[in-house]
């Protein structure tokens, strides 16, 4: 496919010391949704992955430049003050572009008013809609696309760190991986997963003929089967040590808990299921979801 | 005779209540919180940044190395999962660490006390403590096993600070006229501390192993009164925002407690950056703290502390 070498790793843009450069400055905010004017940009208070008291986060601004994602998070007018605040108020700051989908507007959240129903059954199209909206919207204002529930934590710099090799040109997308039903597996719509924005045209236009429909309620794997009709590759998220970075599961679930045999988990998994206690050292890109709950960072 | 014997009981029993009145009332803390008697406080705060950073490559060395902690954990056959979750985490940081047990349990190596009574185990405990390691340690941690603590954070904390100066330091509580460290956040006691503590244990009237004159008063109460004699005083321990560094409970109480007082600033305003113990941890969270603390690391992220703290050679965790 060519991906591999033809991302110029050499090109790290400068930084000077407090200018963010995010798309945040001067940018006016989306175009009038249902005839709402949103002045505000959906990112809240946006921290460049930026340093925390006293540590070091050049590189994590360097990639901030260069690696831009923009984080649309499904959430709905239930839990939108009970989770996808909390959400709002941690991770989605280090995105490059955060936007909350619900199915009612709600400008000063602020959320968007997808054109959908609640509830299990309407997942899809949700997912189907968020996508050809920010497809409309804000198409160059990022690299990759990543989607994420009101109960995801995501920790962004690591996940720029998986995608900085592969050029947002190259038909990709990876999350935590699962092998059954589609051929090449599909992505966990649990655990996140993030669309190259090659992959994300390509869906978009493939809705738009015909040729990937709403095929199912299920998101996660009609969009797998979607994704892989249209040439999108399902990409490999595990990190150096062949450790997965992408969690459907709460950390203490994945930490402590001793999955059955028969859990279906285990077979769902398109990797090998590799339980260790303490698995040392820091491996990069952990990505994953946290339940949040209201007392929870 | 019975008119006579009616007064009589009246008085004894007027008296004896007047008696038990008076009695409580010195009991009953005076007034609630400890704003009230902010100034009375004692406050002891972590060395600033810029003293660590002006010291010498080779003075930093020599600190890293001279500050040895040695962790006493008192536990109980019930705390059983607790204490397999403290064993197997944050404990192996500690230069050395001995549970001191109620009984013998057979599954663990314990320090057996041969007592179920907390302040009878706090009393043993130190004492043992001070017999055997007077000569090997110049600080010493006392924990339950509800408590997490991130050894490192307290090693940065004690940097500058004299051991041999008598140190009694935690999150302090008021109560009434006792100002005294909350043992679930975990009690740092220096040696001289220690030293003194040793030999006031001995004295029968001013510490004695009874404590409380009508009910008993908790272990962590009657150790600050015993030190109180020996001229050794609590201080709250706080970083340099003015946070307190030992925390009485668990990460998720302290957001909730940030997400009513000060919504805005949720995780900034929750907890200090240098936090030293967190309590009322289910056995599942310590793993999930220690993954946390130690491994899950943003790339791009780098932390330029001016010490490294190693645990101890051998020690198999983060």
């Amino acid at each position: 496919m060519g991906w591999a070498s033809g991302w110029p790793m050499d090109m790290v843009v400068p930084i000077m010391a407090n200018d963010c450069g995010g798309p945040h400055r001067g940018h006016q905010g989306w175009s009038p949704h249902c005839g709402q004017q949103i002045g505000v940009v959906p990112t809240v208070a946006n921290n460049c992955g930026g340093p925390h008291h006293g540590d070091e986060a050049g590189v994590a601004r360097a990639l901030f430049q260069r690696v831009r994602v923009l984080c649309w998070v499904m959430t709905g007018p239930t839990t939108l003050e009970t989770k996808a605040r909390h959400v709002r108020a941690t991770w989605a700051r280090h995105c490059n572009v955060a936007i909350f989908m619900s199915s009612q507007p709600a400008p000063t959240f602020p959320a968007v008013g997808l054109p959908v129903g609640e509830g299990r059954h309407q997942l899809y199209w949700k997912t189907i809609r968020a996508f050809q909206y920010i497809h409309q919207h804000h198409l160059e204002e990022a690299d990759w696309f990543l989607k994420a529930d009101d109960d995801t934590f995501l920790v962004v710099a690591n996940l720029r760190w998986l995608l900085a090799p592969y050029p947002p040109e190259s038909p990709l997308y990876f999350g935590k991986r699962f092998k059954p039903f589609v051929g090449q597996g599909y992505m966990s719509g649990g655990a996140g997963y993030v669309l190259s924005k090659e992959a994300l045209k390509r869906l978009v236009a493939a809705l738009a003929t015909g040729s990937c429909g709403h095929s199912s309620p299920v998101e996660d794997l009609a969009l797998g089967q979607c994704l892989e009709k249209v040439g999108v590759g399902a990409g490999d998220s595990r990190d150096t040590g062949g450790r997965e970075t992408f969690h459907p599961f709460p950390p203490e679930t994945h930490l402590t808990h001793k999955f059955s045999p028969n859990f279906w988990y285990r077979s769902y998994c398109y990797y090998p299921v590799v339980e260790v206690r303490s698995v040392c050292v820091s491996s990069p890109p952990r990505p994953g979801p946290l339940s949040l709950h209201p007392d929870g960072p | 005779m019975i008119f006579e014997g009616g007064s009589f009981v009246k008085g004894v029993v007027l008296g004896g209540a007047f008696c038990m009145l008076v009695t409580l009332l010195g009991h009953i803390k005076l007034g609630h919180g400890t704003k009230a008697h902010h100034h009375e406080h004692h406050h002891i705060q972590a060395p600033n940044k810029e003293d660590v950073l002006n010291l010498s490559e080779g003075e930093r060395m020599e600190l890293s190395k001279s500050i040895r902690v040695y962790c006493i954990i008192l536990v109980k056959p019930k705390d059983l999962g607790h204490w397999a979750a403290v064993r197997e985490t944050w404990s192996k940081h500690c230069d050395k660490v001995e549970f001191y047990s109620s009984e013998n349990v057979k599954v663990f190596d314990s320090v057996a006390l041969n007592t179920n009574d907390m302040w009878a185990m706090m009393r043993k405990a130190y004492k043992i403590t001070y017999e055997r390691y007077k000569d090997e340690f110049n600080w010493f941690f006392l924990a339950y096993p509800t408590t997490f603590a991130i050894i490192e954070n307290l090693k940065y904390f004690l940097l500058k600070k004299d051991p041999s100066q008598p140190f009694y330091i935690g999150h302090t509580v008021k109560s009434g006229d006792l100002e005294y460290v909350h043992g679930a956040g975990g009690i740092v006691l220096s040696i001289e501390s220690l030293r003194r503590l040793s030999r006031v244990l001995e004295d029968s009237d001013k510490c004695p192993e009874q404590g409380g004159m009508i009910w008993k008063l908790p272990e962590d109460k009657q150790l600050a009164i015993c030190l109180k004699y020996t001229g050794v005083f609590a201080e709250n321990a706080e970083d340099s925002e003015g946070k307190d560094v030992f925390n009485t409970k668990s990460v998720s109480a302290l957001i909730k407690e940030a997400m009513s007082t000060h919504p805005q600033q949720v995780v900034d305003g929750c907890c200090s950056d240098m936090a030293i113990t967190f309590s009322g941890l289910a056995p599942n969270q310590m793993h999930v703290m220690m993954y946390g603390v130690y491994r899950l690391r943003p790339y791009g992220h780098t932390y330029n502390d001016a010490l490294v703290f190693l645990p101890p050679a051998g020690s198999d965790n983060d």
